[in-house]
C-alpha cells in the first residue's frame, strides 16, 4: 500500500516582500492628526477641489431630515431652515459656555451638509450664523474633483 | 533569531552563514499591518471657508462679483469695478461643467482688469436656485477659490425658494 504524502513548502521570501510593501504604503497614508469630525451616515459630502486643511470647530450637521449641532438633535431640517432659532439658541449657548472657560473664542463653525440636499436651505441656515457671531463658516467636503451637479 | 553554524568538524574555520529566523519577522509584520490598516485614512476630508459678511468685519469692497445661479443652465453675474462701474452678464451652458468653464473665464478676465489689485481683496457674493443641490454650490466656489478669491458670502435667495 502506498501512502501519498502531500508536503506543501511555503515560500517566505516573497511573502515577506510583499508584508514589506504593504506596509511602506500603509505609513505613507497614515495620519497621526485625528480625525475631529465624527461621520454620519446619512450625509455624502461633496467635491471639492480648493479643500484646505480644516480646524476644530463646533459642527453644524445637516442630513436630509435633520439639523444636529455636535452631534446634538436641534429639529427637523425644514423647520430650521424657515426658523434657525433653535440652531441659533444653541451655537449661542455654546459660545457662552466657551467663553465661561476663559478661553479666547473662535467664530469658526464646521457646516456638513448632504450634497443632495437644495442649496437654498443651506444658504439660508449659512445666512443667520453671523447673528450669532459665527461668521467663519467652514464647508465640509472631500478634497478631490468630482462630477457632483 | 539569527544564529551562528559553527562547523563541527574542527577545522579552525568559522562560517559567517546565519539563518533568520522569518516567522517572528512576519508576526512583527503581520501586527504592523493590522494596525495601520485600523488606522490609515482613506478619505481626505477638507473645508471651503466662507466669511459672511453681515456682522463680520468685512467691509465694503472696492471690487465685487456676484453670481447668481438662476437656473439650472444659467448664470446672472453682476462685475462692480472699483470704479464703481457695473456690468452684467448672463452665462448659459447645456452641462453643469460648460457654466463653470464659462465662469472661470470670466472671474479670470474680470480679476485681470482690476489690476494690480491683488484677487483677495475682491468679494464675492454667491445666490443659488432653490431647487439646485448643495454640491453646485460648493462648485462655485470652487471657481472662485481657483481663483485666488478669499472673501466669498452665500446669499439665499430673494424669493425664499421653496424645496
Amino acid at each position: 500500500m502506498i501512502r501519498r504524502s502531500i508536503f506543501l513548502s511555503l515560500m517566505l521570501t516573497p511573502m515577506v516582500d510583499m508584508f514589506s510593501l504593504l506596509v511602506i504604503f500603509l505609513l505613507q497614508v497614515f495620519s497621526a492628526t485625528p480625525e475631529t469630525l465624527v461621520p454620519n451616515p446619512s450625509i455624502q459630502l461633496p467635491f471639492s477641489a480648493s479643500a484646505t486643511e480644516f480646524k476644530d470647530a463646533p459642527a453644524i450637521s445637516v442630513t436630509p431630515d435633520a439639523v444636529y449641532l455636535d452631534q446634538k438633535l436641534i429639529g427637523p431640517l425644514k423647520e430650521i431652515a424657515q426658523n434657525p432659532e433653535p440652531l441659533l439658541e444653541a451655537l449661542d449657548q455654546l459660545r457662552k459656555d466657551r467663553q465661561k472657560g476663559g478661553a479666547a473664542f473662535a467664530s469658526d463653525v464646521q457646516f456638513v451638509a448632504h450634497k443632495e440636499i437644495p442649496s437654498s436651505l443651506i444658504a439660508r441656515i449659512v445666512a443667520s450664523l453671523p447673528s450669532v457671531h459665527f461668521g467663519t463658516v467652514h464647508l465640509m467636503s472631500i478634497q478631490g474633483k468630482g462630477g457632483s451637479s | 533569531m539569527a544564529g551562528m553554524n559553527l562547523p563541527g568538524n574542527g577545522s579552525g574555520k568559522k562560517s559567517l552563514n546565519c539563518e533568520l529566523n522569518l516567522v517572528p519577522f512576519i508576526d512583527l509584520l503581520s501586527v504592523s499591518i493590522c494596525f495601520l490598516l485600523m488606522t490609515a485614512v482613506w478619505i481626505q476630508l477638507g473645508s471651503v471657508p466662507v466669511v459672511q459678511e453681515h456682522g463680520t468685519e468685512a467691509e465694503s469692497p472696492g471690487s465685487e462679483i456676484n453670481v447668481v445661479w438662476s437656473t439650472p443652465n444659467e448664470f446672472q453675474l453682476t462685475l462692480v469695478y472699483s470704479n464703481k462701474k457695473r456690468v452684467q452678464a448672463a452665462i448659459k451652458g447645456a452641462t453643469s461643467t460648460e457654466l463653470m468653464t464659462q465662469l472661470k473665464a470670466q472671474v479670470t478676465d474680470f480679476i485681470q482688469s482690476q489690476a494690480p489689485l491683488a484677487p483677495s481683496t475682491i468679494v464675492a457674493k454667491v445666490t443659488t436656485h432653490p431647487t439646485l443641490p448643495y454640491s453646485g454650490l460648493v462648485d462655485i466656489l470652487d471657481v472662485l477659490r481657483g481663483s485666488q478669491i478669499s472673501k466669498i458670502g452665500i446669499e439665499p435667495p430673494a424669493s425664499g425658494g421653496n424645496t
